[in-house]
């Protein structure tokens, strides 16, 4: 199965039958496509194996079978300082004995850039990133979102031709999650690095994605581009990471679906307590009603034994309420 | 308000407490015995030389406990392999061993009919009564504290340092020196002190392997061989005089070593 990858877009890097053993833990087969321009975000529970694959595109691992090209170059035994693949880790990794200016034109030093050409970058990068006034402060003294585009500005300062992103909106406030995708952004449009995203939640890095992956068990699901995967998430457990807040088991609503797949539904499309319906009606026992962050009310139904999160509709007075499901706005899965 | 005292952490504090005064009761006792001959001992012309000869081989087994102990500790902390257990146990065989079989190990390995001792002769190099088979037998002994300090801080720092240093172009040999090195000198230094003062306290591999070397023209025994000669020859007095004299400067040394690590981690903390 091919995974990634735009029409039209040539593949930056390819992963081809990768399959990577860690002690009992098998990742893959794992095949993967991405361009330049594209954003991959992979995600999925703890444990997929997502820091697996990074870590096996970046070098550190080597498969057991299988092969990782970058510029259509077999890269599977090239040592991760020649991959050309910049790599942010979920601690960001910041030398703290250094200051930001010296973390960022680290890999420059490395190549044996000139002193001048390597202050130009910096100040490029530096202006790009919004960062120019943190250069001379030391790594241990910036905030957690500053150091963040301090080690992207020196991820990308040696345009790589892969970047590897490894769960950065891991405990970051809301304002820095969007600044976080804004950077993401300004990555994919204005360098045009071929960018990895390993994220456990899709939630603010959906704007920043071209294509979503997910992961689970070792094994990588290609959900296509952001549209598509989120009217049709293909795996259960996927579209509950993608805000579905019901999958119910077709096995459960009759004959609407096929047997072994399930219904995945938005809360929106699950109403309770509404007499009158257009989609299936079904009985069921309230269990809570509850105000939720975008201000709706949600009731909780037991469906014979499914539980459903629905919107409440009117004033329910009794524990047995209608529940109207509108099958139009459901995504069949696995 | 006061806070009353916990009854758990008072009982804690004293059984610590008590052990903290098992360590320091006897010196105490050892410094106002010996105390009053302590000048006295340092002019001793013979027991300077004993204390030279002690800090020369301590500090030859600090230095090849670095050179060698932080490459055992950089692998042991950062990769897995087949037989490290084994390796693991190999780094901490030194401290079971009784000192006094170290010196007989030490004398059969370099100095006799089989194994290095053949070669060795034939290249000229003695083992037996010299600097070198000193330094040799305080390096067994002591080396392991070196590996095991700078294993523990190579191990304290996150590997993604390493491997982001490496996505950036660096080789791990680069990244080792650029990055770990940095931020683990401290505990290097401070792992070459601790084993620099366990060698110029041993006494057990030096009865075999140095009870006298040749130091220049003269045969000199190392401070701790040179106290027992003092015990046995001249009684507990004496003994106690040098004694406190040798732990003065062992002490100092290792003090003063110590109180310069603690000065640049203070300047480092206010620049």
């Amino acid at each position: 199965m091919r995974s990634g990858g735009g029409p039209g877009l040539r593949a930056k890097l390819r992963l081809e039958n990768v399959v990577t053993r860690i002690g009992a833990f098998t990742l893959g087969p794992v095949n993967l496509e991405v361009g330049d321009g594209e954003v991959a975000l992979i995600f999925g529970p703890n444990g997929a194996g997502k820091s697996t694959l990074l870590k096996t595109i970046l070098g550190l691992y080597r498969p057991e079978r299988g092969r990782v090209l970058i510029d259509n170059i077999d890269v599977t035994t090239v040592p991760v300082n020649r991959r050309e693949v910049g790599y942010v880790p979920q601690s960001l990794a910041l030398f703290d004995h250094m200051n930001a200016r010296d973390n960022i034109e680290f890999g420059l030093k490395v190549r044996g850039v000139p002193k001048e050409e390597r202050e130009r970058a910096v100040k490029e990068v530096a202006e790009r990133l919004h960062i120019e006034d943190l250069l001379d402060r030391r790594a241990s003294e910036l905030s957690w979102g500053q150091a963040q585009r301090v080690a992207i500005a020196r991820a990308v300062i040696t345009r790589p031709k892969v970047l590897l992103l490894d769960e950065p909106a891991s405990g970051l406030d809301p304002w820095s999650a969007d600044y976080l995708a804004d950077l993401i952004v300004y990555v994919r449009d204005e360098l045009k690095v071929a960018t990895i995203v390993v994220s456990q939640y899709a939630g603010k890095l959906l704007r920043a994605s071209t294509r979503l992956l997910f992961m689970s068990n070792g094994k990588l699901y290609d959900l296509g581009p952001v549209e598509r995967a989120l009217t049709s998430p293909m795996k259960a457990e996927a579209a509950a990471y993608l805000g579905y807040d019901n999958v119910i088991p077709c096995k459960a609503l009759g004959n609407l679906c096929e047997g072994s797949k399930s219904l995945a539904l938005r809360y929106s499309s699950v109403q309770v307590g509404e007499a009158l319906c257009d989609g299936l009606q079904l009985k069921g026992r309230l269990e809570q009603i509850y105000a939720d962050v975008d201000g709706s009310l949600k009731a909780r139904v037991d469906l014979n034994g499914i539980k459903v999160t629905g919107l409440l509709r009117g004033k329910v007075e009794d524990r047995d309420v209608n529940v109207c499901i509108r099958i139009d706005s459901a995504a069949l899965v696995e | 308000m006061r806070a009353k005292p916990e009854i758990f952490v008072l009982a804690l504090s004293i059984m610590g407490g008590l052990l903290l005064l098992f360590f320091s009761y006897p010196i105490a006792v050892l410094a106002l015995v010996g105390g009053e001959g302590l000048l006295e001992a340092l002019s001793v012309r013979t027991f300077e030389l004993a204390l030279l000869v002690t800090i020369i081989t301590s500090t030859i087994a600090a230095i090849a406990s670095v050179i060698f102990g932080v490459p055992l500790a950089y692998l042991l902390s950062r990769f897995n392999f087949r037989g490290k257990g084994l390796i693991e146990a190999l780094v901490d065989l030194p401290i079971a061993v009784p000192h006094i079989i170290v010196g007989v190990m030490i004398v059969l390995a370099f100095s006799w009919y089989v194994g290095l001792g053949p070669l060795l002769h034939k290249l000229g190099i003695s083992v037996v009564d010299t600097i070198l088979g000193a330094a040799l037998a305080v390096t067994y002994v002591s080396a392991t504290y070196t590996v095991r300090v700078v294993e523990t801080a190579i191990s304290s720092l996150d590997p993604e340092l390493e491997l982001t240093a490496m996505s950036l172009g660096a080789s791990r040999g680069r990244a080792f020196l650029s990055i770990v090195l940095p931020k683990i000198w401290r505990s290097i230094v401070g792992g070459a002190l601790t084993s620099w003062a366990r060698a110029a306290s041993e006494a057990g591999a030096l009865f075999i392997v140095a009870y006298e070397v040749y130091f220049g023209k003269s045969l000199v025994y190392p401070a701790p061989v040179a106290i027992y000669e003092a015990f046995v020859g001249l009684g507990i007095l004496e003994a106690a005089k040098f004694s406190i004299a040798m732990l003065v400067v062992v002490l100092s040394i290792f003090a003063l070593g110590r109180a310069l690590l603690e000065i640049r981690r203070g300047t480092r903390a206010e620049g």
